[in-house]
């Protein structure tokens, strides 16, 4: 597979589609740890991770043959990991998994700082769990992803103008839940 | 303090390293504890997980996705699709009745009954040709499915065809 990391996603789907099965690992291997932190964020348990990651990638790769390249593959594989994670939200009645095993601290030089680092991360977990649906979307699109609104509303089916407007209701009301 | 905080944007710009603070911004940032504050949940979302998915594999989740797309069935024909598959179906039967019916003028039956033609012809086996005219005579056409014989190249039509066609032209 050499030379694929350099490729952009576009390359890789075409390759993949004229059956280069590289292609495809390659993506996951790019986008495999931003989906699953992406999930996490929103609120999925640790342990359900990677089959959410799993069952993205697979929906994505069997439904290739749809994507005509509006949005950036990157966008549609986060919006059908986001449809998987709202199904799974409303089969769990609305149970959001915030396990004591997600507190984990690991290994550090400075400790200290890392489990100030942690807690802060906890605590913005719980208030983004505590967002409507949009709002941490498109707050956890542009703040842990760095995706500019134009990806954000491809990804989500929003507009640029909507996806602005809940990033500043997701950004102060967590401030208010963190303050 | 100054209470023009920064922007949202600008902040997270600038938390994610895709822009810096200005000499100006700085100084705000660091007085104003509300743009502080938001400035470090952009960053702590930058780290939100990373600890969590560190024992994800991506070479795990590639082989199970090259697994599962080799031996699980595809999707299901979206319905859209199926229904044009239908209406081309439907289509292609019509056209094809269309056809059959056009090359059995010489031998009129009720259009739509090519089907179960084969049904019904083996009971009239046993019927001589005289019999068999009497019972053709007999059959009202099916409903909606008047046989014209003035459609019918005059050139394929018997005689009884040809006695109906003249009785209908003058009616």
């Amino acid at each position: 597979m050499s030379g694929a990391s350099s490729r952009s996603d576009a390359a890789l789907v075409a390759a993949y589609r004229s059956g280069d099965q590289a292609a495809a690992a390659e993506l996951v291997n790019r986008h495999c740890g931003a989906l699953g932190r992406y999930l996490y964020g929103a609120g999925a348990a640790v342990s359900d991770v990677e089959d959410l990651v799993q069952e993205a990638f697979f929906r994505a790769f069997r439904a290739l043959g749809s994507w005509r390249g509006e949005a950036s593959f990157r966008g549609w594989l986060f919006r059908i990991g986001s449809n998987l994670r709202k199904d799974q939200y409303r089969k769990d009645a609305g149970r959001v998994h915030l396990p004591i095993e997600d507190h984990e601290v690991t290994d550090s030089a400075d400790p200290l700082g890392e489990a100030g680092a942690s807690e802060m991360e906890e605590r913005l977990r719980q208030g983004l769990v505590r967002l409507p649906r949009l709002q941490r979307e498109v707050f956890l699109l542009r703040a842990q992803q760095g995706m500019d609104y134009e990806e954000i509303c491809r990804a989500l089916g929003t507009t640029p103008g909507a996806a602005r407007v809940h990033y500043h209701h997701a950004v102060k009301r967590l401030k208010e839940l963190m303050a | 303090m100054n209470t023009s905080h920064i922007d949202p944007d600008r902040l997270a710009d600038t938390a994610l390293g895709t822009a810096a603070l200005s000499d100006a911004e700085s100084a705000h940032v660091a007085e104003c504890a509300e743009c502080r504050l938001e400035r470090e949940l952009v960053a702590a979302a930058g780290r939100l997980g990373v600890a969590q998915v560190a024992r994800l594999s991506p070479t795990r989740v590639a082989d199970a996705v090259r697994h599962r797309l080799a031996t699980e069935p595809g999707p299901p024909v979206p319905r859209a699709r199926a229904t044009w598959l239908v209406g081309l179906a439907a289509a292609a039967a019509l056209a094809l009745a269309v056809w059959y019916g056009s090359t059995r003028v010489s031998a009129p039956a009720p259009m739509g009954s090519a089907p179960v033609e084969l049904s019904v012809l083996h009971e009239l086996d046993g019927l001589g040709e005289p019999e068999l005219e009497a019972v053709l005579e007999s059959i009202p056409l099916a409903a909606g499915a008047v046989f014209h014989p003035e459609l019918a190249p005059l050139d394929e039509l018997n005689v009884n065809d040809l006695e109906r066609l003249l009785r209908s032209m003058e009616e």
